[in-house]
């Protein structure tokens, strides 16, 4: 489908070479042209392309860039350690802070601790990613304003020369704002999904049950209703690791971290189709990803969903 | 109804209202105007007009510019007010569109059950499971960016939550009895659907509806922060967003006054749906 678009690549890169070559009408003869094309199969109708790069796909080959004539299999190796840092870091946040937020909030439901974390909650999750990186980054990124935190990269130009202690702290400080960045859309969302959900546990049976038995509040709260109330949290956790790509974008395009999401930008700036193609395959690798850990987490939470034939859940 | 909202509530739907105004009347807030005599419009600065010899290139709020100027001069409130104009808009009509689809889509699943039900939310669970933002770029870069192709793209996966909320409601009601009797009577399925189902399973619907519209906002704001949604030459939150990401180190009110505006605009939005959420259903919220 992606290829079915108008204006080849190639085309797009003859025009390039026409103008490098000062408005000489064709730079490049018809049969080069060929040649090209034969290379990257453009000559072939659609369908075979799709059975070869399928083909090529099962070898772990992605082809080649058709912007940085590289294999894309090079750039994602050099991408894909960002990407998981920061998807990561924004995973375990949402988890560690995210639950016991939404927690706090439904212990004191109605009361004004609950107002107030449901409010900013709301406020978190209305909030564009884009804006928070743009205020943060225009405050604190130098200018006008503080110049506490590096405004673009990974690292700094003299990373190899500072000290091991040095190099750490460098690279954490670099990951400081766009990883916050991350952090805050997928904390909300868990935060208020654990919530919602706790309280529905809490209005079951099973817990008027437990409280009639003589339960405490507290133990009933934390044992009987935390682990049910796991479980939509969990599958939304899945949901999320797909959107590390996406969200991944537009702060990387902001903070110029070379991630997969600024390689999927360039890739679509550059109609590199290989590149388009390796993203596509990599997010929906994620979805599956996600699916799986999520299954993988309810038997975890809760034992008795099992995956066996025999299994009741 | 009015009584019944939250505080928040009433403060969110004040600003939301205030936004609403805005946007109706941008032309007469800020647009061009040959005349100084005149009261309108109020501001003398249409979102284009940007004349290269009065008008300084980025230069920082005053009096005259309240928020300033955008870097080849342009007025950034009238461009704040007139990107509020179009993202609204844009994204009430997305919305309208979501819901007729999506409502029509869960309604058929709802109603018709058993294969066609089934054969629908599998084709719903592979478009959910699409990593959205990325195809909407893709699409975008590859189609080039124009409103009809940003609509399409937009309600491309907008609809199924509206989907699947009417299903959801369309299988809670469908045996109930007064269903049965309108069965009984002879009604006609497309009677049944539409003066009896759908009436009465809008309130989720609604109570969805400004939380869409908020993410349509945002989305949109990602989109042409980009490069890739709405075209380069009209006012919208992202292209504002996206000169203060260039700007960063000199003009922090490209940031500050479109930033603010869309926060504050998604947060009514939100709050405001939550407080109507709440207001209906409070067992949903709480």
């Amino acid at each position: 489908m992606l290829q079915l678009t108008p204006g080849s690549p190639l085309e797009l890169k003859m025009q390039r070479d026409n103008r490098g070559a000062l408005g000489e009408q064709s730079a490049i003869s018809e049969e080069a042209m060929e040649n090209l094309k034969r290379l990257y199969h453009f000559d072939k109708p659609i369908h075979v392309r799709y059975g070869l790069w399928l083909n090529d796909l099962i070898h772990l080959d992605f082809g080649k860039s058709f912007a940085e004539h590289r294999p894309v299999l090079d750039m994602l190796k050099e991408r894909i350690p960002v990407s998981i840092a920061f998807g990561l870091t924004s995973i375990l946040v949402a988890l560690f802070i995210g639950i016991p937020l939404g927690m706090i909030a439904a212990a004191y439901q109605g009361r004004f601790i609950d107002y107030c974390v449901s409010v900013i909650l709301i406020a978190l999750y209305s909030t564009p990613v884009y804006v928070v990186a743009l205020v943060l980054l225009t405050f604190l990124g130098g200018g006008d304003f503080l110049d506490l935190f590096p405004i673009y990269g990974l690292k700094s130009d003299d990373y190899e020369t500072l000290s091991w202690a040095g190099q750490i702290w460098d690279r954490a400080h670099h990951f400081f704002l766009p990883g916050l960045c991350y952090c805050l859309g997928g904390l909300a969302f868990i935060a208020q999904q654990q919530r919602s959900s706790l309280l529905d546990c809490m209005r079951q049976d099973y817990i008027r049950t437990a409280l009639s038995k003589g339960l405490s509040e507290r133990s009933a709260f934390l044992k009987h209703a935390f682990r049910n109330s796991l479980i939509p949290t969990v599958t939304l956790l899945g949901g999320m690791i797909p959107g590390i790509l996406g969200g991944g974008i537009i702060i990387e395009r902001i903070f110029s971290i070379p991630g997969l999401g600024l390689l999927s930008y360039e890739g679509l700036l550059n109609r590199d189709y290989p590149v388009i193609m390796a993203n596509f395959t990599i997010s929906s690798f994620l979805v599956l990803l996600g699916i799986f850990i999520a299954d993988f987490l309810y038997v975890v939470v809760d034992p008795r969903i099992t995956f066996d034939e025999r299994g009741e859940g | 109804m009015w009584r019944r909202l939250s505080w928040v509530g009433r403060v969110s739907g004040i600003l939301l209202a205030l936004f609403v105004f805005m946007a109706l009347f941008a032309p007469w807030i800020a647009g061009d105007s040959k005349n100084p005599e005149d009261w309108l419009p109020l501001i003398k600065f249409g979102p284009e007009s940007a004349d290269i010899f009065t008008s300084p290139f980025l230069a920082a709020p005053d009096s005259a510019h309240l928020f300033g100027t955008d870097y080849i001069g342009r007025d950034v409130f009238a461009r704040v007010v007139h990107a509020t104009k179009n993202s609204l808009l844009f994204s009430v009509a997305v919305m309208i569109a979501s819901v007729i689809i999506g409502t029509l889509v869960g309604a058929v699943m709802g109603f018709f059950a058993g294969r066609l039900d089934m054969i629908l939310s599998r084709i719903i669970e592979v478009i959910s499971n699409f990593p959205i933002f990325l195809l909407q770029l893709t699409f975008l870069a590859i189609f080039g960016s124009n409103y009809f192709i940003l609509f399409f793209v937009m309600i491309f996966s907008n609809w199924i939550s509206y989907a699947r909320y009417t299903r959801a409601e369309f299988f809670r009601l469908r045996n109930l009895e007064f269903v049965q009797a309108a069965r009984v009577l002879g009604s006609s399925r497309s009677r049944i659907i539409f003066r009896h189902l759908l009436p009465n399973s809008l309130t989720p619907i609604l109570v969805l509806i400004p939380f869409d519209l908020a993410s349509t906002i945002i989305g949109l704001g990602g989109l042409s922060f980009l490069g890739f949604g709405e075209p380069i030459h009209v006012a919208s939150f992202g292209e504002l967003l996206n000169q203060a990401r260039e700007h960063f180190q000199r003009a922090w009110w490209l940031a500050v006054f479109p930033g603010g505006a869309l926060f504050l605009l998604t947060l009514s939005l939100a709050l405001f749906g939550a407080a109507v959420r709440d207001m209906l259903d409070p067992r949903l919220g709480k």
